[in-house]
């Protein structure tokens, strides 16, 4: 692909084993080298040269819109990484467990200098099995970190049962049915999972799991984030759809977190694929639909106090 | 001698260099040609007799400055170095935790400054040193002309300070984030470029019964 700079950000709420995964990622033996952004010095067991502490400045820019959040200290010490390039493979951005996802991955898309060196692979997302359902409830950053995650590894499993760890996934798929989740102990998983996931490529998005368009995924209504999925069998007009998710985003961006979807434009061979956070969309044609595929388009929608019934409604209008 | 009958190109006299590292500033210290570069290293001399000296290691040198005299860098390391004309580098000041130096700005008169995080260090000609903490990161510094008064731009302003004295710093607002400062010579305009594709000016008064008057430049 390009020879921009992988990144990956790597959240999760206090304790649930962001270190751990850290950890494990800069000793096993990949013969690769990543720069590191720690907010806290010293939890690193290893001797790097190039972990480097962050303070999570959240710049707001002038117009006080949420979509253009940024994290001023990313930009600098990605601005100064990149002076080195060649002395390390790819990125990893640990947050504090109370950090809000959002400002870090709008920094590559926001800031034209970072976006042209370097590129979001994926948000990763470590929760912890035993106490991550009662986090959900008081800890808003917890939901925001699950709900943004491209893949969220759900550890410390050990310590519930099986029963536990499947109502703790349910709750987590109810509010982010499309990531990837990984159960694990001591964050245990291969580092191919984690790392160089191409989340936010276009070219990776391959499909949006039928699964999660069941209705039975939304019966968690206690949540106020959470995840909706559509599909309307066929193509929709491409004059209707464009003009009704640059609009629904920029109304309602601030409530969305995540958006996806994978669309038949009527009269186009090819399949359309968008993806977008908050207000910042992405959309391009990618390759032909196969003869033995069926022609749907599919959208998912992540984020908070969404009018379901709205949303539906619009994206249906679109269809062709 | 330049004939005056044939005019010379400028581009005759240019002589490309490989730098081997990107270059984070140019200078010349005592006359002579340096570049400050990120592997660490400053490259000093005419060309065809350079000499490459290594002043930050492994860790890289992040920002410089400059002065007629010499080069000041920050580095990856947490330190601050001075280089003249000899190039023998001299340590200014460690960091006792390493981090990493932001921002660095010298003046002709001997004052020195720098950053780290929200933490702002000066250094007059003597040597003494003074520290502020402010409430966000220093982005950019810049010494006034005659070396008292620092400029420090920062997240939803610029602050001016005056190291040797116990005054606070004067705080100039404007919301945004604000990456870099400059004065212009007759020490009256600041002026900051911002995250969001602007500068953004302030006219200092002149005499106490004038405001502070702004200047927006988005682009």
């Amino acid at each position: 692909m390009s020879d921009k700079i992988p990144v990956t950000v790597l959240t999760g709420y206090l304790g649930a084993g962001k270190t751990t995964l850290l950890n494990r990622i800069l000793s096993e033996p990949h013969g690769k080298k990543y720069a590191v952004i720690v907010n806290e010095f010293g939890e690193i067991g290893i001797d790097n040269d190039l972990v480097v502490g962050a303070d999570e400045e959240v710049f707001e820019m002038n117009n006080g819109c949420i979509c253009c959040t940024v994290r001023g200290d990313l930009i600098r010490i990605i601005d100064g990484l990149m002076k080195r390039k060649g002395k390390f493979d790819a990125i990893i951005v640990e947050t504090t467990g109370l950090a809000d996802p959002a400002p870090v991955a709008q920094t590559f898309f926001m800031d034209q200098d970072v976006g042209d060196r370097a590129r979001l692979d994926a948000v990763v997302t470590v929760a912890d099995a035993k106490w991550l359902t009662e986090r959900l409830k008081d800890a808003p950053e917890a939901k925001n970190q699950i709900a943004f995650a491209d893949v969220i590894i759900l550890n410390k499993t050990d310590l519930v049962t099986p029963a536990e760890l499947d109502a703790v996934e349910a709750t987590i798929r109810a509010i982010n049915p499309a990531a990837k989740l990984h159960r694990t102990t001591k964050c245990a998983l291969p580092i191919a999972d984690v790392l160089d996931r191409n989340a936010f490529d276009l070219d990776r998005i391959l499909d949006i799991e039928p699964d999660f368009l069941e209705e039975g995924h939304h019966h968690h209504h206690a949540e106020d984030i959470r995840s909706m999925s559509f599909e309307i069998r066929g193509d929709v007009d491409p004059d209707k759809f464009m003009p009704w998710i640059q609009d629904l985003t920029q109304v309602k961006g601030g409530d969305i977190l995540r958006c996806k979807g994978i669309l038949a434009f009527r009269n186009e061979p090819k399949r359309f694929v968008f993806q977008g956070v908050h207000m910042i969309l992405d959309g391009d044609l990618q390759r032909d639909w196969r003869a033995d595929e069926t022609r749907v388009s599919r959208a998912v929608f992540i984020g908070r106090n969404l009018d379901r019934e709205e949303i539906k409604k619009g994206f249906f209008a679109t269809a062709a | 001698m330049i004939s005056l009958a044939t005019p010379a190109s400028l581009t005759q006299h240019v002589t490309p260099l490989d730098a081997g590292s990107h270059v984070i500033a140019a200078a010349w210290p005592g006359g002579v040609p340096a570049l400050a570069l990120a592997d660490g290293a400053v490259m000093l001399g005419v060309p065809g007799l350079q000499r490459r000296i290594d002043v930050h290691g492994g860790a890289g040198l992040l920002v410089a400055a400059s002065t007629p005299g010499r080069l000041v860098t920050g580095g990856g390391d947490g330190r601050v170095c001075s280089l003249g004309a000899t190039g023998e580098p001299a340590e200014i000041h460690r960091d006792p935790k390493g981090g990493w130096i932001d921002a660095v700005a010298a003046s002709p008169t001997g004052s020195v400054a720098w950053s780290i995080g929200k933490r702002v260090t000066t250094c007059d000609d003597k040597g003494r040193l003074k520290t502020i903490e402010l409430s966000s990161t220093a982005q950019g510094l810049a010494w006034f002309p005659k070396g008292y008064r620092l400029a420090i731009a920062h997240y939803n302003g610029a602050s001016l300070w005056f190291p040797n004295t116990q005054t606070p710093p004067e705080f100039l607002e404007w919301k945004g984030a604000h990456l870099d400062v400059s004065i212009s010579v007759d020490g009256r305009f600041v002026v900051t470029s911002m995250q969001e594709l602007a500068l953004h000016g302030w006219r200092l008064p002149s005499k106490p019964t004038e405001k502070v008057a702004h200047m927006r430049m988005s682009g």
